[in-house]
């Protein structure tokens, strides 16, 4: 069934994606699906094992399944300093 | 040798007393008496001298030029008394091996003799008029006459810091590693409220791409090591903490004993490697951490006081992530505001953690990105199946194998056997050095390192190999080499032939299935 969610791009994911936020509907079961899902249309070269991902402002693990009207965050990691 | 005469100086002589056969450069400073001074004609000068103290401050301002710069030695003679124009009221000569630090500790020494020295003018005017223009020196006496409670006043106007938090601060110890673009506003910080003890350390010479982001340096500081530059900068914001620069880079040699000594960390570098360094030492010393990343407008910032319930960084990421996985700013570019911000907010967290105040990111970890103001606060927990903090942790102790870079350093008891079994070991010891008897000795392969170099080529090689030689050391250099030449796979063992001889049995068993 599909849902609405909301999802926030950090770091390299926001300048592929070229924004920051976004609604966006989708049938993804997972977080993971969900980020494979928009891998082929923003072309992200992270792999989803490369990233972490929060679902309403709390690290879960990748194969949490997604509900109507989530947050989700996906961040890459960042060192610069 | 610094000395203060009455007589008129003698540049030939004190060149004649500086000659040194191991010297090539000798770099002279003369300061001349002019005819003028913001728009008076000067007749004359005289100087007043409090000589024992002069003497003693200039004795450590060579001292410090000596540690700083690569110099042989140093003469210089300053004037006291009367003087007329053109006479030379200061001269400073220094030899040394090269010409370049010979000149940096040239200016260095007459700029800090100007500044520091308990030196009198008084300038006679070509009108009769006669004033006492400076003492150089009068910056040192000035915060003598301030007390810590002035310094303080407004800190300790609030309620929940007072003299008790005030005390805390003041007895506190903090290591800061890195001093950048994160490092400099939080240091600036912390030792401006008072942090008692505070260590710097960083590697690095400033470069003059540093400067729009690492706001303690001046331009003519570029070349010099930012750890004792921030140091005397920030000693003096506030005389009243102890500094200490360290200038050398964190390293799995040296973390341990730094962390130990500390109560608290920064961390305000810039790559993996060391933040989970860094990361795991505080884990195993159990000493809070604040940590900040950046990456162009964003910033990441988390604190890890190990409690129970709390992620650590690696039930985030239990390895260290590949460098390619994000670029860091040298590569990527970065407006100063965005670290400027994060330090700042590290340095709040830490006087947060240092005051009792609890610290609103040890169990999550802030998003801020200051292009859209957006901030998010995500919250960590614990990961039972972290390699470290979880319930069967794979890492037991601080190792080379766990940190990135560093890795190409092995320890055989922490590979398990399916990874043993992958390695192809190979002694480079020279022929003279094996005894020709042990079994392990003839199931490694063999190729003496005066041979290898010539007939070694990283495209052919597919397995990952293990250098082995005496020690460790050769094997080391030798890996790196490699390493540096292209091939990935190549590894160095840990203490060498006697790793061997004490895992034979494992290693024989793995490699023979
Ligand atoms: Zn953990």
């Amino acid at each position: 069934m599909s849902k609405v969610l909301t999802i926030k791009y950090f770091a390299l994911l926001k300048d592929e994606a070229k924004k920051d936020t976004e609604t966006f509907s989708t049938n993804a079961r997972t977080a993971e699906e969900l980020f494979i899902e928009l891998s082929k249309t923003y072309g992200f070269s992270l792999k989803p094992e490369q990233i972490r991902v929060s679902i309403n402002d709390e690290f879960k693990d990748l194969s949490e399944e997604l509900t109507e009207n989530d947050t989700i965050v996906f961040i890459p990691p960042v060192a610069g300093g | 040798m610094f000395k203060v005469t009455h007589e008129p100086i003698n540049p030939e002589q004190l060149k004649e007393q500086s000659k040194d056969d191991k010297a090539g450069s000798f770099v002279v400073f003369e300061g001349w008496v002019r005819n003028h001074n913001e728009g008076k004609k000067v007749a004359s000068l005289e100087y007043e001298v409090f000589e024992s103290l002069a003497l003693k401050e200039a004795k450590k301002v060579i001292d410090e030029a000596k540690e700083k710069f690569d110099i042989l030695d140093v003469t210089a003679v300053h004037r006291a008394g009367h003087i007329a124009i053109g006479d030379i009221a200061v001269w400073i000569g220094v030899s040394s091996k090269h010409r370049e630090p010979g000149f940096h500790a040239c200016k260095y020494i007459i700029d800090e003799i100007k500044l520091r020295l308990p030196i009198w003018k008084k300038e006679y005017y070509v009108d009769g008029e006669a004033t006492w223009v400076n003492c150089q020196g009068c910056y040192k006496h000035a915060h003598n006459h301030h007390t810590e409670e002035q310094y303080y006043d407004k800190q300790l106007r609030l309620k929940n810091l007072g003299p008790e938090g005030q005390t805390r601060l003041k007895n506190a110890k903090v290591l800061v590693v890195g001093a950048g673009g994160l490092g400099c506003p939080a240091l600036s910080y912390l030792v401006s409220a008072g942090v008692g003890n505070i260590t710097i350390c960083d590697g690095d010479h400033l470069e003059v791409s540093n400067l729009h982001r690492q706001t303690l340096y001046a331009h003519s500081d570029i070349g010099e090591y930012k750890a004792v530059l921030a140091k005397k900068r920030l000693k003096g914001l506030n005389p009243f903490v102890t500094i200490n620069a360290i200038t050398k880079r964190v390293s799995f040699d040296n973390i341990n004993e730094l962390v130990s000594m500390h109560d608290l960390v920064l961390d305000c570098t810039d790559n993996f490697e060391s933040k989970f360094l860094i990361h795991d030492a505080c884990y195993f010393l159990n000493k809070p951490l604040v940590q900040a990343s950046i990456y162009q407008s964003e910033g990441q910032l988390q604190s890890f006081t190990f409690k129970k319930d709390s992620g650590c960084q690696r039930c985030l990421w239990p390895e260290v992530p590949s460098p390619d996985s994000v670029g860091n700013c040298a590569e990527v570019g970065v407006i100063g505001v965005v670290p400027g911000v994060l330090g700042t907010m590290q340095a709040t967290e830490a006087l947060k953690i240092l005051l009792n105040w609890g610290s609103s990111t040890d169990s999550s970890t802030l998003l801020v990105d200051l292009m859209n103001w957006s901030v998010s606060k995500i919250k960590r927990s614990k990961n039972k199946s972290c390699p470290l903090c979880g319930d069967k942790p794979k890492i037991k102790g601080l190792s080379k194998n766990h940190y990135g870079r560093l890795d190409f350093e092995l320890e055989l008891s922490e590979l398990t056997d399916e990874d043993l079994a992958k390695y192809k070991f190979i002694d480079i010891r020279e022929l003279n050095e094996k005894d020709h008897h042990a079994a392990w000795e003839n199931f490694l392969l063999q190729k003496p390192l005066s041979l290898f170099e010539n007939d070694f080529n990283p495209a052919s090689q597919v397995d990952p190999i293990i250098l082995v030689c005496q020690r460790g050391a050769r094997s080391k250099t030798l890996a790196q080499k490699l390493r540096l030449s292209g091939a990935t796979g190549v590894f160095s063992l840990n203490r060498g032939v006697s790793s061997v001889r004490e895992n034979w049995g494992r290693i024989q068993g793995a490699q023979c299935q």
